[in-house]
């Protein structure tokens, strides 16, 4: 009897625990048809479980310490390895024989003491090479024979102190060679002689602290982009220009950084520009004391200059020869007025950014006016100052205007048609810059908006029901932040005037309830985000089509999904339920099957997590003896009971047999 | 008679099965006086995190910072989000950009994943004397949104 109970006990217990999620942690490589990712799991050898058909294998952050041809033998489709901070020392001769197909390789950060001349050896067909971080003092250490078809070489924080070995590389396929954050003090003519022959190649030296470049030493080179930012700890730019005329280049990067030395670029130092041909130049952070009406006369050619954080507040009102300017960036800077920018020197000027201005910028009337052709206007984050009303005399003369972002500003009152003046608008960015209203439908003649961002603007749609009328060819809109009446999204009038609407963003607007017929007239709708709302119950039956759209429900408080729900999400379609308080019991069980089962249809996988456990729902490996814990546990008593009916029955049985004879 | 026991047995601890252990990283001190102490513990899954003042009778004055990052992801873009409470009540939200692409502001921007970022720099000096025990949530997001340093510090102004 007593062994009865503990079988019935122990069996009851378990139907009980089954019931119950199992969490389970993953601790081997992902693997999908194409590739691999073992990164983290602190390997010592390529596991046997790896199909020897991936084409690309991350088997970063390991521990790998030497390299032999045996290692990645079997191998042989692989396109791209990731070997980051294996603690690899010693790569040896033929590691990459067979892999023919081999394009990306990345060592990154590893301290790499001996590299086989025969290392990279084989019918290579190597494009990037990830050498960050990899403790190589010299190019002349880079085996190069067989990297005839490199594109990519990134040597950045590597410790190179020089140049030396430039000439080893091939440079038929070169695209990029990047030489950031090493200790490289001097730039020699005959360095870069090496380059010559080569087109459109960029090369980065930002944050060496170079000494000395040799004058003229980019003479007669034709590059893509050349970037010395941060080159300045110990060399004044003067020398840097002195060296770099002769040279044509498309970019060239002369910022600073917070963590570097203060840079002066006098007048006379932008005279060395009449000898260098580049198209699109950036001084961020640089200082450009005493700037004169003559400062730039070299400039002829720029189009585009990049002033961001230069400390400047007013540039000379008669600037010669910047006719050619086409993208002006003057961001973070400290101009109290629009005007003193001097828009009229910059008559080609099509995109103008002036954010994140550290004075109050005064908005003042007709001041962009000169800026016929502008087509881009960025004054976000500026203390914009609007005066009375906004925005047609401030806007004025700029018909051609598409873009246009007031965001992060102050308080505006806007006219009837504040945006009677830009007619070909495109797109408008209002996010946390409220506005006055003195009309019901201030967009009416904006018939071009595509893209209009009213985010955090305290907003009630339900009140301004007429707010969208005209935007018939709308196709993106953003109302994040506004808070929707009674915590209901309600069918609202807006809706009807924007057809088009593909994309709509309607998160953190406190709505914990969607009424079913909210976007029944948007049926080209694609994407909409009703992330970080209230939401506790996911319908989707407020929307025109399941077939083709992108549904963003994460950060709700969605903690059980029907299933049914979300079976009828198409092919096309995905939907996020990230940082939901998600249950990973039985009483999901159907959903969690479903989300193993469409793992494509589900966004941001990764942070959509049981809410006990914080694991992932789609690693959850959840047992449930049927669909729900309740059968579970109605399924252990009820086997419990059964068996002690039947060895009840039993008992009895055996009393009754043996009762005649106690009668004797 | 056993057998029923170790079933009985096996089938509570399968009940009792959950993933409950959750790893805490070590609290760190960055810098201890007779009026200031400062600790801290990375609250990242993955990683620690080490960072430490010079001393920490010049936090008022100019102190210099020591910390160093291992780089899960690139940083093209970084942001960083600090809460700070006092007392265990919230008093201040402020987030920054560290690193955009249009506007690096550090060398460091642009590093590659596997890198180190080991930022050494003066910071300018707390001029508002303080009491009491102030903690922060310092928050590190690249521009996958993937959290590459997470920080409870902990300051106590005695």
């Amino acid at each position: 009897m007593e062994r009865v109970f503990y079988l019935c006990f122990g069996a009851g217990i378990y139907f009980l625990a089954c019931a119950e999620t199992i969490p389970w942690t993953k601790k081997q490589c992902l693997t999908n048809a194409d590739g691999s990712d073992c990164s983290g799991l602190a390997l010592q050898l390529i596991p046997d479980e790896i199909p020897d058909s991936i084409k690309t294998l991350d088997f970063s952050f390991n521990f790998l310490p030497t390299l032999y041809n045996s290692t990645f033998q079997r191998l042989r489709n692989l396109v791209s390895l990731d070997l980051t901070r294996c603690s690899i020392n010693f790569i040896y001769d033929d590691v990459f024989r067979y892999q023919f197909d081999l394009e990306t390789l990345i060592l990154v950060a590893n301290p790499l003491s001996f590299i086989s001349d025969r290392a990279f050896s084989g019918p290579l067909a190597i494009k990037y090479l990830g050498l960050a971080g990899s403790t190589i003092n010299s190019l002349m250490d880079i085996p190069t024979d067989h990297l005839d078809f490199l594109e990519t070489l990134d040597l950045r924080g590597s410790d190179l102190h020089s140049l030396d070995g430039l000439l080893k590389l091939p440079r038929q396929q070169l695209k990029r060679l990047i030489f950031d954050l090493n200790l490289i003090e001097n730039i020699r003519a005959a360095d870069m002689e090496t380059l010559r022959g080569t087109r459109d190649l960029e090369v980065s030296f930002k944050g060496n602290n170079l000494v000395d470049v040799e004058a003229g030493a980019f003479q007669n080179l034709d590059l893509g982009s050349l970037d010395f930012s941060g080159c300045f700890d110990k060399m004044h730019i003067s020398i840097l220009l002195k060296g770099l005329e002769g040279v044509r280049t498309n970019k060239l990067h002369f910022g600073l950084f917070e963590d570097s030395s203060k840079g002066y670029i006098m007048p006379s130092d932008l005279q060395f520009f009449c000898n260098i041909s580049a198209i699109d130049v950036s001084f961020q952070m640089q200082y450009f004391p005493g700037l004169t009406n003559a400062s730039f006369e070299c400039f002829a050619e720029i189009q585009k200059l990049d002033f961001t954080r230069a400390h400047l507040s007013r540039f000379p009102s008669n600037l010669s020869n910047l006719s050619m300017l086409s993208h002006l960036i003057l961001d973070m800077n400290s101009f109290t007025s629009v005007c003193d920018i001097n828009p009229m020197n910059f008559p080609s000027l099509t995109h103008l950014s002036v954010s994140r201005n550290s004075e109050y910028l005064h908005f003042k009337d007709n001041c962009l006016e000169p800026l016929s052709h502008l087509v881009e206007l960025q004054l976000s984050h500026s203390n914009l100052m609007t005066g009375d009303v906004c925005c047609n005399k401030q806007l004025a003369g700029l018909r051609e205007l598409k873009l246009l972002n007031l965001s992060y500003n102050f308080l505006m009152k806007w006219e009837p048609l504040p945006f009677n003046a830009t007619p070909n608008l495109e797109h408008l960015d209002c996010t946390k810059t409220q506005f006055l209203l003195s009309s019901s439908s201030p967009f009416i003649k904006l018939e071009n908006l595509q893209t209009l961002n009213l985010s955090f603007t305290h907003l009630n749609l339900s009140r301004n029901a007429q707010l969208l009328k005209g935007l018939s060819k709308l196709r993106e809109l953003h109302l994040r932040g506004n808070a929707i009446q009674g915590g209901v999204l309600a069918k609202t009038e807006n809706f009807d005037y924007v057809p088009l609407l593909k994309n709509l963003h309607l998160s953190s607007c406190g709505i914990a309830q969607i009424r079913e017929d909210v976007f029944k007239n948007l049926a080209k709708l694609q994407y909409v985000d009703l992330s970080e709302n209230q939401l506790a119950v996911l319908s989707l039956a407020a929307f025109y089509s399941l077939n083709q759209i992108q549904l963003n429900f994460g950060s709700n408080k969605i903690m059980v999904v029907d299933v049914n729900v979300v079976k009828d999400l198409g092919t096309s379609s995905s939907i996020d339920l990230s940082s939901n308080p998600l249950a990973c019991d039985c009483t999901n069980y159907q959903f969690i099957m479903w989300v193993k089962d469409n793992v494509r249809k589900m966004k941001r996988v990764g942070k959509t997590v049981c809410d006990a456990t914080a694991e992932r729902i789609v690693d959850v490996d959840l047992k449930c003896v049927s669909s729900s814990r309740a059968l579970g546990i109605v399924l252990g008593i009820a086997i419990t009971i059964a068996l002690i009916t039947v060895l009840g029955y039993f008992v009895k049985k055996g009393q009754s047999q043996y009762r005649p004879y106690s009668r004797l | 008679m056993k057998l029923y026991c170790v079933v009985l047995i096996l089938s509570i601890l399968h009940l009792l099965t959950g993933d409950t252990q959750e790893d805490y990283w070590p609290v760190h001190t960055a810098c201890d006086s007779d009026k200031i102490q400062v600790r801290y513990r990375s609250c990242d899954p993955i990683q620690d995190v080490g960072f430490s003042f010079s001393s920490c009778s010049d936090i008022e004055t100019q102190p210099y910072l020591k910390a160093s990052i291992l780089l899960r992801q690139s940083i093209d873009e970084l942001y960083v989000y600090v809460d700070l409470l006092k007392n265990k009540s919230f008093v201040i939200y402020h987030n920054e950009p560290i690193c955009v692409r249009n506007f690096p502001r550090f060398s460091f921007c642009g590093k590659r994943r596997g890198e180190m970022v080991t930022i050494q720099t003066s910071l300018p000096g707390l001029r508002v004397p303080l009491k009491g025990e102030y903690n922060f949530k310092v928050r590190v997001i690249n521009q996958n949104d993937f959290q590459i340093a997470c920080v409870y510090v902990m300051a106590t102004f005695r």
